[in-house]
């Protein structure tokens, strides 16, 4: 005989609400790109995805705070992967707000504002669309592998900023006529929000392994100390 | 019939009332034990009772069903209407068939499983050994027990384990086709798994019955329960929809109970 099936189909709810987010979330980054390259339409279309987000936002933190007040969770894998959704919803929310900021930027700047960059940009969108792929999975399957893996690529992320980040200054420095630099500065920033966007999937691969070991942060900790370590 | 809001003691929006307690006082001899109760029963929802000890709520489940008239020193005033008629005017037997109840500690007859469920059927009419076959199937099935006795139909219910004695005890409540059941802290006596099957039992037969249950066990209302009504020193201290009663109760009593505060 099955046995609490309300509890099972509010957990079964809350990773779909979940899981329809980070997909929503992954297609807005990689139309972000688009919408760099001169594709208006798919900057509507990410420009327009607000409601859904925050109509997914609520439902999943609603549907959080039935379970821990209904139902009480006590196996701690099920306490692990409410409370770390809870957690998660937001920093994919996070990203999903920052694809619509350079969704915003891209659809102020003419096509050819990006010339010279697209190549970087595309790669970026599509490292960083990658990165939440692999850590919304990581959480969804509770693999810890797959969390460490988002780490790992985060650096092929922040890479790419830095290199992005210095043919911008560098297009800055050559400009002739302030005219040429309309639109730079605000590039500088759609590649800080993609850097961004892949440390917030940090922070979703982090949530995975605290549903895998119950210890959070432990990852990003021990990075910090080796970063600190190495300057 | 139509449900009727009543400020603090807050029906849900669009079910319609199964029971409706109207300023109901109860005294056993000069000690009363029920204060004005206005409460209406969903249909067809899991309503809970949870309260201290002494605080009235089996009493008023017991009410529901007129067992409260075994007790000689009691006196009722004040209405409680089941499907719309006074249940104080209506005849106790009648009442008693549309009405079931599971008490705390499982008590099987002594006899078999099969006649543990015609018992009740039997004593309203005549039934045929199809009829009978198919009622007592469709019974153990309701109550999630037939796959488990089916092949030993025969023997005692006084063997079975307690959580199987309680649902046996569910599917003989069923037998007469009750509109209500009332169950009295169902699984005080059991351990945990035969808890979960009974708790998911409830929310099953709320889609066809209106199922009351009295609860020390505020987790267990919680899980199971569409409506929770708090009960202290007789009196109804507040009820509406579970959710709002344990997110954000009104009265301040509801609130420290729910926490552990109760002095």
């Amino acid at each position: 005989m099955q046995t609490r099936s309300k509890y099972i189909k509010q957990l079964e709810n809350l990773e779909g609400y979940l899981t329809r987010l980070s997909e929503k979330t992954v297609a807005d980054i990689r139309a972000a790109g688009s919408a760099l390259a001169g594709n208006a339409e798919a900057a509507d279309a990410v420009l327009q995805g607000r409601n859904v987000e925050d109509r997914l936002r609520t439902e999943i933190e609603r549907e959080c705070l039935d379970i821990m007040l209904l139902q009480q969770p006590l196996v701690a894998g099920d306490l692990r992967f409410v409370s770390g959704a809870f957690r998660a919803v937001s920093d994919i929310a996070h990203i999903d707000s920052k694809t619509r900021d350079v969704a915003y930027l891209a659809q102020n700047m003419p096509a050819e504002a990006t010339a010279g960059l697209q190549e970087n940009f595309a790669a970026l969108a599509e490292r960083t669309a990658n990165m939440v792929e692999t850590a919304y999975r990581a959480f969804s399957e509770a693999d810890e592998e797959a969390a460490r893996e988002v780490f790992a690529m985060d650096d092929a992320v922040d890479e790419l900023y830095h290199k992005t980040a210095a043919s911008i200054v560098e297009l800055i420095r050559a400009s002739k006529e302030s005219s040429e630099i309309d639109y730079l500065p605000e590039l500088l920033m759609v590649a800080k929000y993609f850097e961004r966007m892949g440390d917030d999937a940090q922070r979703v691969a982090d949530w995975a392994l605290f549903r895998v070991t119950g210890e959070h942060d432990v990852y990003s900790a021990q990075r910090k100390g080796a970063d600190n370590a190495g300057e | 019939m139509q449900e009727t809001a009543i400020a603090g003691h807050q029906s849900i929006v669009g079910v319609p009332t199964m029971i409706s307690v109207r300023n109901f006082d109860l005294w056993y001899g000069d000690f009363q034990a029920l204060k004005d109760i206005t409460l209406d029963i969903p249909e067809n929802r899991v309503t809970a009772f949870i309260g201290p000890s002494g605080c009235g709520k089996s009493t008023l489940l017991r009410a529901f069903n007129r067992m409260c008239d075994l007790v000689p020193s009691v006196r009722t005033e004040g209405c409680i209407e089941f499907d719309g008629q006074d249940i104080f005017k209506s005849d106790a037997y009648a009442l008693r068939v549309g009405v079931g109840m599971v008490f705390q500690h499982p008590n099987p007859f002594p006899m078999s499983i099969r006649d543990n469920i015609l018992y009740g059927p039997r004593r309203m009419r005549r039934m045929g050994r199809d009829e009978a076959d198919e009622l007592v199937e469709r019974c153990l099935r309701d109550a999630a027990l037939w796959d488990e006795v089916k092949d030993k139909l025969d023997q005692s219910g006084l063997g079975l384990s307690g959580g199987q004695q309680q649902r046996l005890c569910i599917a003989r409540a069923l037998a007469v086709d009750p509109k209500v059941l009332l169950m009295d802290e169902p699984t005080s006596a059991l351990d945990p798994i035969s808890t979960s099957m009974v708790e998911e039992l409830m929310m099953e037969l709320s889609r066809d019955h209106t199922v009351v249950v009295v609860t020390h066990n505020m987790q267990q209302a919680t899980r199971v329960a569409d409506k929770t009504a708090f009960f202290y020193l007789g009196e109804l201290v507040e009820a509406g929809e579970t959710k709002q009663l344990f997110s954000n109760p009104h009265e301040p009593r509801t609130k420290d109970y729910l926490t552990g505060r109760f002095s």
